[in-house]
């Protein structure tokens, strides 16, 4: 008999068998794709979502989730004039001041409406609430950074990208936006008089915020203090839902097989009743110019 | 039996191929067990960190320097030109915004105020603002506490104010609604040596309850201690603003 005759009627001895059986039987002297079936059920997955995470976005580097330049902005059919050196350093300082006056004509545009928004200084660190082009509140961000992809677009992009307010369309906190309490009224002045008339104490729940923008930018605050051990459970629940957020957008990208693109985060903290003031005086609505 | 294969036949060699058998298939099915552990592992160490690890490796790429643009230089010269006279225009605009006279600016949530004058802070101190209680009077009937937030105007001045009480104040007494012109209605002394209207019923006030200065326990108003109150009061004339966070 020769090896193929003897492969053969291996194979119709494992047929006779269970499939399941004759299955593993078959696998047992199949060490190499035993291997590669490990492999591919290991690392494959995980191999996927590294695609997803790391590669595609390092491919689509220069790009913000959710935000598409101008048109004229890659007209690659326009003159191209080479700067020098001295030239390089005009052309930054004009985008300085193209931005500048962008922010300025929509400080002016948001004064004119009775809206509260907030201004962010990335250059000196400070952020201000202001109402009616007023700063209410100015504080100092500590610690202040910022998310990878504002180091990888170009100045252009990103200064058109900043170019007009950013409109706040999610939030996540551990504390309310508004603390209500609920209260019966008493049946008669018996009942009135029984009830407690010391105001109750002021909330002093730990403060950490993310507030999600359009155009992919992510404001992520936390109080400057270490929480009390008794707000641990709230902080990390608060946590979890930020974990779970970021694996759910991460696996949408996955599922449709596109990069999975970073946020332009800005994270700092600051004193805990300046956050809780702070996140309780932003409204639904919440515009912020950012500055830089 | 056969002779050659004598293994083949036997009972307990039958057996024990059995057992093999079922090892074998036991082993299979732990190394699938722990490749989908493995692979779930590794899966979720990936969506847990995939995020850090990608803006770690992307901020080993830099952003591209500029080296061309699509305009000339002469152009955008004459416009940067055009863009400092904008420029410094737009600054007296944003300038002409702060008000040169007083303005006082409350935190509800602190409950702490401070008064400006043309954009610099003159006193500032502690106050009570609405609690955010929600006061309900069977189904039909609720109120609530709380100080309505964004820029107000100073509509009217009173000295020696008299509360003109409102109907939950009566519910939260559990006393009758008086009619709407009852002398019940009316309380001296309750609101300080002075008021000032914010319009809509919300005034800034003083308050017999100083020890809640810095605490939310307003029905809406915005209460100041006495000292701070007679200055707020000396200070904002009817038109002055009020920013209210």
């Amino acid at each position: 008999m020769n090896g193929f005759q003897e492969k053969l009627s291996g194979i119709r001895k494992v047929a006779r068998k269970l499939p399941v059986q004759a299955y593993f039987d078959w696998l047992k002297g199949q060490s190499r794709i035993k291997k590669l079936l490990l492999v591919a059920l290991v690392a494959l997955p995980a191999m996927y979502l590294l695609l997803i995470s790391v590669v595609l976005p390092v491919g689509n580097i220069g790009k913000i989730p959710g935000y598409e330049p101008p048109a004229t902005a890659a007209d690659s059919s326009a003159t191209v004039y080479k700067l020098s050196q001295e030239e390089k350093e005009w052309w930054l300082g004009y985008l300085s001041a193209q931005r500048e006056i962008a922010i300025k004509k929509h400080r002016l545009a948001l004064a004119g409406k009775d809206s509260i928004y907030l201004r962010l200084q990335l250059a000196d660190s400070t952020l201000h609430l202001e109402i009616k082009g007023i700063p209410a509140y100015s504080g100092k961000m500590l610690d202040l950074e910022l998310g990878a992809p504002f180091e990888s677009i170009t100045p252009q992009l990103r200064a058109e990208w900043a170019a007009a307010p950013f409109v706040m369309q999610r939030r996540n906190a551990t504390i309310e936006v508004f603390p209500v309490v609920y209260k019966e009224a008493p049946k008669d002045t018996a009942e009135a008089n029984a009830l407690p008339s010391e105001p109750m104490a002021p909330e002093k729940t730990a403060v950490f915020f993310d507030l999600q923008f359009d155009r992919g930018l992510r404001l992520l605050v936390e109080q400057d203090e270490e929480p009390e051990p008794g707000d641990r459970r709230i902080v990390n629940a608060y946590m979890r839902r930020e974990q779970r957020a970021q694996s759910a957008s991460f696996l949408r990208a996955a599922r449709r097989i596109k990069p999975f693109l970073p946020e332009m985060t800005v994270k700092f903290r600051l004193p805990a009743e300046e956050a809780r003031a702070l996140y309780r005086a932003l409204p639904e609505q919440t515009h912020l110019l950012l500055q830089y | 039996m056969n002779p050659n294969h004598p293994e083949r036949d036997s009972p307990e060699t039958e057996g024990t191929t059995d057992g093999t058998k079922r090892q074998s298939a036991r082993f299979a099915l732990i190394t699938a067990l722990l490749s989908v552990g493995l692979s779930a592992l590794l899966f979720t160490a990936v969506l847990r960190n995939g995020a850090a690890w990608r803006d770690a490796v992307l901020r080993l790429f830099p952003a591209p320097g500029v080296e061309s643009i699509q305009e000339p230089m002469e152009d955008l010269q004459a416009r940067y030109k055009r863009m400092e006279r904008e420029r410094a225009d737009l600054d007296k605009k944003l300038d002409r915004l702060v008000p040169k006279n007083h303005y006082l600016v409350v935190n509800t949530t602190g409950n702490t105020f401070r008064l400006y004058k043309g954009g610099e802070m003159v006193r500032e101190g502690l106050c009570s603002t609405g609690s955010y209680t929600v006061l309900k009077a069977g189904d039909k009937m609720s109120w609530t506490f709380k100080t309505p937030r964004g820029m107000y105007r100073i509509q009217g001045k009173i000295s020696k104010p008299i509360w003109r009480k409102p109907d939950w104040a009566f519910v939260e007494e559990g006393l009758p609604i008086p009619p709407a012109n009852s002398q019940l209605r009316y309380e001296a002394g309750v609101l300080g040596n002075y008021a000032m209207s914010l319009g809509h019923g919300y005034l800034i006030h003083g308050t017999l309850y100083q020890r809640f200065l810095g605490m939310p326990v307003t029905h809406g108003c915005v209460r100041l201690g006495d000292d701070d109150l007679e200055a707020v009061f000396r200070s904002m004339q009817v038109g002055s603003r009020v920013f209210i966070y």
